[in-house]
């Protein structure tokens, strides 16, 4: 039986009848929810957790064929939500995680309340009349940028990052380190990322969602949220006056008080 | 105020530094202030980069990359350490290491970030150098142990075949009764042998390349 929580390093924190999942992009791990842990954790029981690859989940666990699709993604999020009995919870997916926990909502509908996109995309490479925002050459660009800057990740950094409870000494570095990922793991998360396309599953979502679509996000355009508000039924869209990429660092308060409006919550 | 401060005019220290110097707000990314070497390495006057976006400095992985690592590590870290960018304008382009601090400013609401930048042309060249090696010892440990699959393959399955007619031929050559039985056997034998010895040569020639 493979330990779920520890693979993928869960952690259950704040009180509340509702339970709200919160997971993280592309990029980085849990601490990129600070912000609405502090807004929430009142109010839900908040389940966090890093995808294998990132922070300090079992890099051990990664299994290259599993994780080749989203679907590998997805399974992990239904696995942490059976192994904690977790029924109808919010989730909260910031970028690549919307369109996860949006295949996990198709496989197991049960399981979840409603599903938050935060700056989602179906798919982020341009095609034919579809904007997604990003050329197949800006995503090789991009895994270039991703091999020349191994962000403090080395081969001696490994052993701190797949978990050294003995040395708690240790956890310091890695917090100022939490975007380090195995390079080889990352760039296969950021193909798998990126050459996505979820398209086809929009019409299939049973479950009520909510997207938070940013101004001047390279990543996930306006247009991209028109489409999925389009193409996904249930689906309410809320274009934010925050910029950028991440509206849950950058503009905290304006995606807390968007998501408690969508949930009913004051 | 000690000795050191009367020395350092700490105007002409930002002005001259060997690196460039920018700051820029957080949200947004608008410049504020960058340093003479930095406008003489972008060939601008201050004047012109006020306003512009840090992130249109940069390529357009460099855009990218910004914003999936170095954005939420300035906001969660208010820290980023040597990021190794390509800055491009229409004017100029160079490939630079950055760190930057977000630091909050009495009465603003919203951190600025101050950064370095160092010019790295030549180390640029050695790190693709590198790289380079890299991937080639890679893709040539990757080609080796392929054809060591093909070898394993060929020993099992290719030798065994011509191998167990051989076996079986010998077999019914100890009972043979008449000279034309005998005489067809060694003729089947002959084929088996001469498919066996090209089985090998092959797995010769391919453990030589």
């Amino acid at each position: 039986m493979v330990d779920v929580i520890k693979r993928n390093n869960v952690r259950v924190i704040g009180e509340g009848t509702r339970t709200m999942v919160l997971a993280h992009g592309f990029g980085c791990d849990q601490n990129v929810w600070r912000y609405l842990i502090n807004a929430f954790k009142t109010r839900f029981r908040l389940v966090l957790f890093d995808y294998v690859g990132a922070g300090q989940s079992d890099l051990d666990a990664y299994n290259p064929v599993r994780y080749n699709s989203l679907d590998g993604y997805a399974k992990d999020i239904i696995e942490i939500l059976d192994a904690l009995n977790i029924k109808a919870t919010v989730f909260v997916g910031h970028s690549v995680s919307s369109m996860i926990g949006l295949r996990a909502s198709i496989m197991r509908p049960e399981l979840f309340e409603s599903l938050i996109f935060v700056t989602p995309s179906p798919c982020y490479i341009n095609e034919d009349d579809y904007t997604g925002g990003i050329s197949k050459e800006d995503l090789e660009a991009l895994l270039d940028m991703m091999d020349s800057n191994y962000l403090g990740w080395s081969g001696t950094m490994a052993p701190l990052i797949m978990g050294n409870p003995e040395k708690p000494e240790l956890s310091e570095e890695l917090n100022s380190n939490f975007c380090a990922t195995d390079p080889e793991i990352a760039r296969e998360f950021a193909r798998v990322t990126f050459l996505s396309d979820n398209r086809k599953d929009l019409k299939n979502v049973v479950v009520p969602s909510l997207t938070l679509q940013c101004v001047e996000d390279i990543l996930a355009p306006v247009a991209v949220g028109h489409y999925i508000e389009k193409n996904t039924p249930g689906n309410t869209l809320y274009v934010m006056n925050a910029s950028g990429h991440c509206p849950h660092l950058s503009a905290p308060e304006e995606t807390v008080e968007a998501i408690s409006a969508y949930l009913g919550i004051n | 105020m000690s000795e050191g401060d009367e020395i350092i005019d700490f105007k002409q220290l930002y002005h001259q530094s060997p690196c460039g110097l920018v700051s820029y707000a957080l949200k947004g990314g608008r410049i504020l202030h960058a340093n003479k070497t930095l406008l003489g390495w972008l060939d601008v006057t201050e004047h012109e980069i006020r306003g512009i976006h840090f992130t249109e400095l940069l390529d357009r992985g460099g855009r990218l990359y910004y914003q999936l690592f170095v954005y939420p590590l300035l906001r969660v870290e208010q820290e980023a350490k040597e990021i190794s960018f390509q800055i491009i304008t229409e004017k100029t382009g160079f490939a630079c290491l950055f760190s930057a601090r977000a630091c909050l400013h009495p009465g603003m609401q919203d951190p600025i970030v101050h950064a370095t930048i160092y010019k790295v042309e030549d180390r640029k060249k050695y790190e693709a150098e590198l790289l380079k090696r890299k991937t080639l010892a890679e893709e040539e440990r990757q080609k080796k142990e392929d054809a060591l699959d093909e070898v394993a393959f060929y020993q099992s399955h290719l030798v065994r075949a011509p191998l167990a007619n051989i076996l079986g031929l010998v077999e019914i050559l100890e009972h043979g009764r008449n000279d034309q039985d005998i005489r067809s056997i060694i003729a089947l034998l002959k084929e088996s042998t001469g498919q066996l010895d090209n089985v090998i040569k092959k797995i010769v020639n391919k453990a030589r390349t």
